[in-house]
């Protein structure tokens, strides 16, 4: 590798870090929001299903799904969408989300950041 | 062993549909419906099939409340039923398909962990890693199989498993006979990526049930199903080297009359609809072009022939109660165009590109026709145990014309074959105190070849120094191979598996022989597994397309001498004794840790496989630059009194982790060792005395190691993918001959000399390629970029300057051929079920 290239690299790569940023920052306008729903799932094929279709939604920025335990924890941005919107969304893929409200709560603490 | 439990059942109690009935859906471990699997109460002949979308639906009884699901190839699995239920039963493989790893990201790569086979499983996910644009390809991101150019004129690339050739691995398509023969050559490429769901890979000595013929190892290639395609998928590709590809695939079910329209309305209620008859067709499209002729060296050869693909498929399934019908039929047009062209851009004295006119230019022009198909029929026997009787059919007409300069090879092969398998399962004995499947399959096959094939060549007067008029090679031969076979499988618990099979089969060509194989995997602790196999593996080799790599040279083809052919030096020359048959034995270990470390767990595995010739067909290109011998290994004995040995050592340490939610790593080593014995002229030799020497060296242009880091990370929302592979490959021997060539007369740094050896050898060199791909609702898009590292192998045409001349040869192609290229591509599809 010629002498100048690490430098270049560290610099590009700087670059990218910086530009990643202010990509995630110039999004993240409203506030991050976490729900648990309980959702009818049955197999791996709706997983797949959810995981193509929701994450599309607007706002959606992070999902997990459980087969074990049937649930779909949704984080979004709470000035983009809402969980009424998020559950019609459910529904147009044939699936009932209902908030489990014991299971948010236990998720919203573990997201709350720790002082 | 809990989370393998887990994987044994998944029972989802959700929403009851209706009083006094069980209903649910059974599914693969890959999350496929299973159709016909059976489904019945514990101990009583009340019970179901499932339907097309792998559903059930049974009335409770008051005796049990066990119920079994079964289904063939499976692990069998018993659900306690508490009241109303709707279940999701999943299946556990146990056969070729192999278990689902529950990380939060699946690995695209799936190492069997209860299966008596080392096999390895790649999927959708790991064929969308690369372009992949055909078969050969789906390999470059696997530890396991090399991929590397044939030689530097035809763009034809094959693959190696366990350091040997292609030729020795048996590649099927769905089980039934796939790249076999004349198509060994360019097969590979006719089996387009986006055709591909899935693709196996087992190493080392595999089922006796698809014939003898897998001696380093079987891949079968599962094709898009119409029962689970989407209705319509398109895939458009592009590359920097004006290469374009199109392929539509779509699949639909016909509605028959019998079925009425409450079919779709009542989709979770169905059952009582498994014995209706059902009716699916799918069609697989695959059209390539190459739009620009290549030559970056600027040696008057292009690198990659300008190449026309066309490969239609129809496929069909039916299932009627226990019958199942597959039928499927494809036709293939392929033809490439290299070599040089008659107007090129050639550099003049002063490094300048100036038009130059090629007098007689050497044209390499290679045409392929090829239709091919079967039909599969199975009928479950027995619904309780899966019992069931298979009976397949497959066919293919191989039709070729091909010139390579002045040199032509015109051949065509039929192929028809069949295989009627029995499979008896049977229940375990509760007295063994674990859970003991047992399964007996026996059967017969009858496989036929017809070869008409004559290769047309002019000699050069390189050995011998005199003028030698052409030489027709006529190879016509027909083969007709029954046979019958038997294997019987076990299965205790979780912790040992065997597979012991036995075949015998006749050869109108080359007698009775017999080929036992035996498969073991111990698993005493859920952290630790080993496996043992041993087998033997026979073929009969085909002179011509196995080492179609020479052709583009102007080395002599000798067959003489050697007492099996009359002589391959005069024009009169004819097929008479034919090589004899190739066997060797295979043998192998391997063991893989499953550490967890933190809630992820990493996979490590180790083997040694032995791979050992009793016969083979040697293709002899040390002797000469200018000729390729081909002699059996079994002459070696008769010629010089020496027992040649043929043998093939692969040692490989591989890890594998998810090392965060979606980053995915492996990184593996490997180093191979092939020897072959070779006859060497004793220039010294006096009258009366051998002839040859039997020499025993590193076999030529094979790599001696190789080391792999794959990585791929998908963000939470899959929306982003990237992936990087990183590979060196390398070190080998070059055939004798060109010393002074390479290290003088070009002083090319890709060779070197070990002291007190008269060899040469290239180095290792690495490789390099990404690809990163974004995810939308119903399509994607994607850009990679090939050989990152711009390495090349310089001058692989060597005497490019004088191709009808001896001392032209193409066929040293080791490393790669062209330098970088991005490519870009772009899916979309209509889902299933929107």
């Amino acid at each position: 590798m010629p002498p100048g290239s690490y430098t270049i690299m560290k610099k590009l790569m700087m670059a990218l870090v910086l530009c990643l940023m202010s990509i995630s920052m110039a999004f993240a306008k409203g506030e991050k929001q976490v729900v648990v729903f309980d959702v009818d799932l049955h197999c791996a094929g709706c997983v797949t299903k959810i995981e193509k279709n929701i994450a599309f939604e607007k706002g959606v920025k992070d999902l997990v799904c459980n087969l074990d335990e049937k649930t779909v924890v949704v984080v979004f941005d709470n000035s983009k969408t809402d969980i009424k919107t998020l559950q019609t969304a459910f529904a147009k893929l044939g699936k009932s989300a209902k908030v489990n409200a014991k299971k948010t709560e236990a998720a919203v603490k573990a997201a709350a950041p720790k002082k | 062993m809990k989370r393998i439990t887990l994987l044994f059942l998944f029972v989802i109690i959700a929403f009851a549909s209706r009083a006094a009935r069980v209903t649910g859906v059974v599914l693969s471990d890959e999350g496929y419906a299973l159709i016909g699997a059976n489904v019945y109460w514990a101990n009583t002949g009340t019970g179901s099939i499932t339907d097309l979308d792998g559903k059930f639906s049974l009335e409770t009884i008051k005796e049990t409340n066990k119920l079994v699901c079964s289904y063939m190839g499976y692990h069998n699995d018993t659900i306690l039923v508490s009241g109303r239920a709707d279940l999701t039963v999943v299946l556990v493989s146990n056969i070729y398909l192999d278990e689902v790893t529950i990380t939060e990201r699946k690995l695209g790569v799936i190492r069997s962990r209860v299966a008596a086979f080392d096999t390895q499983t790649l999927d959708g996910a790991e064929l969308c890693k690369a372009a992949c644009c055909n078969l050969s390809e789906a390999f470059e991101t696997n530890a396991s199989v090399d991929v590397a150019y044939a030689d530097a004129a035809t763009g034809a690339k094959t693959i190696r498993l366990l350091g040997l050739s292609g030729t020795y691995v048996q590649l099927l398509s769905e089980n039934t006979p796939g790249v076999r023969g004349l198509a060994q050559a360019f097969g590979m490429e006719y089996i387009p990526g986006p055709w591909m769901q899935s693709v196996q890979v087992s190493k080392g000595t595999s089922s006796v049930i698809n014939g003898y013929e897998a001696t380093t190892g079987q891949i079968n290639v599962e094709f898009l199903k119409p029962q689970t395609q989407d209705p319509i998928a398109v895939n458009v590709m592009l590359n920097t080297e004006l290469h374009a590809e199109v392929n539509v695939e779509g699949g639909w079910q016909i509605p028959l009359k019998d079925e009425d329209e409450h079919e779709h309305e009542h989709h979770h209620e169905e059952g009582e609809h498994c014995h209706h008859k059902s009716l699916y067709t799918g069609i697989l499209g695959h059209w390539q072009q190459g739009f620009m002729t290549m030559d970056e060296n600027h040696d008057s050869f292009l690198e990659m022939p300008k190449s026309t693909n066309v490969n239609l498929a129809n496929r069909w399934f039916f299932k009627s109660g226990d019958y199942t019908m597959q039928a499927f039929v494809r036709g293939l047009y392929d033809r490439r165009l290299g070599g040089q062209l008659a107007e090129m851009k050639m550099p003049d004295a002063e490094g300048n590109l100036v038009p130059t006119t090629i007098d007689n230019p050497y044209k390499i022009d290679l045409n392929t026709w090829r239709i091919d198909g079967y039909l599969k029929n199975g009928i479950v026997l027995n619904d309780e145990t899966g019992s069931s009787i298979g009976i397949v059919a497959a066919a293919s007409h191989h039709n070729q014309a091909n010139a390579y300069g002045i040199r032509n090879w015109n051949a065509s092969q039929t192929n028809a074959y069949l295989n009627a398998i029995c499979q008896l399962n049977f229940e375990g004995s509760e007295r063994l105190g674990m859970d003991n499947d047992h399964r007996l399959s026996a059967g017969l096959s009858i496989n036929f070849d017809n070869y008409r094939e004559l290769l047309h060549f002019q000699p050069f007067p390189g050995l011998t120094q005199v003028y030698l008029p052409p030489v027709d090679l006529n190879l016509d031969r027909w083969e007709l191979t029954p046979g019958i076979f038997a294997e019987y499988s076990l299965k205790l618990d979780e912790v040992l598996s065997l597979v012991a099979g036995v075949r015998m089969d006749y050869s109108t060509t080359y007698g009775l022989f017999f080929t036992p194989r035996v498969n073991v995997r111990y698993s005493p602790w859920e952290w630790w597994s080993i496996r043992a196999s041993a087998g033997l593996g026979y073929r009969s080799p085909n002179l011509i397309a196995d080492n179609a790599a020479m052709l583009p040279s102007s080395r002599n083809i000798l067959t003489s001498d050697m007492g099996w052919t009359k002589s391959g030096m005069h024009s009169e020359a004819q097929w008479i004794e034919g090589p004899a048959q190739e066997r060797a034995v295979n043998s192998g270990i391997s063991t893989t840790f499953y550490i967890p470390l933190g809630k992820k767990e990493l996979q490590l595995s180790g083997e040694y496989y032995y791979t050992g010739f009793m016969n083979c067909l040697i293709a002899d290109m040390d002797q000469s630059p200018d000729a390729v011998v081909f002699y059996n290994l079994s002459n070696v004995h008769n010629l010089t009194g020496v027992h040649g040995q043929s043998y093939a050592q692969n040692m490989q340490v591989e890890a594998t982790m998810e090392i965060l939610r979606g980053w995915t790593m492996t990184a593996a080593f490997r180093f191979t060792d092939v020897k072959q014995t070779t006859l060497k002229l004793r220039e010294d030799a006096k009258l009366g005395e051998d002839k040859y020497r039997a020499l025993l060296r590193q076999k030529p242009l094979t790599n001696r190691f190789k080391g792999i880091i794959t990585t791929s990370y998908q963000t939470p929302l899959k929306k982003w993918q990237f992936d990087l592979t990183a590979q060196f490959n390398g070190g080998g021997r070059m055939p004798d001959g060109f010393n002074n060539y390479f290290l003088n007369d070009l002083q090319s740094k890709q060779y070197y000399r070990k002291e007190n050896d008269p060899s040469l050898y290239y180095k290792w060199y690495p490789q390099l390629m990404a690809q990163i791909t974004k995810y939308w609702r119903t399509c994607s898009l994607y850009v990679g970029a090939e050989n990152m590292t711009n390495f090349k192998q310089e001058n692989p045409v060597i005497g490019a300057d004088a191709p009808y001349e001896a001392g032209f040869d193409a066929s040293m192609a080791w490393g790669p051929i062209t330098g970088w290229k991005i490519y870009a591509g772009f899916r979309w599809s209509i889902s299933k079920d929107e």
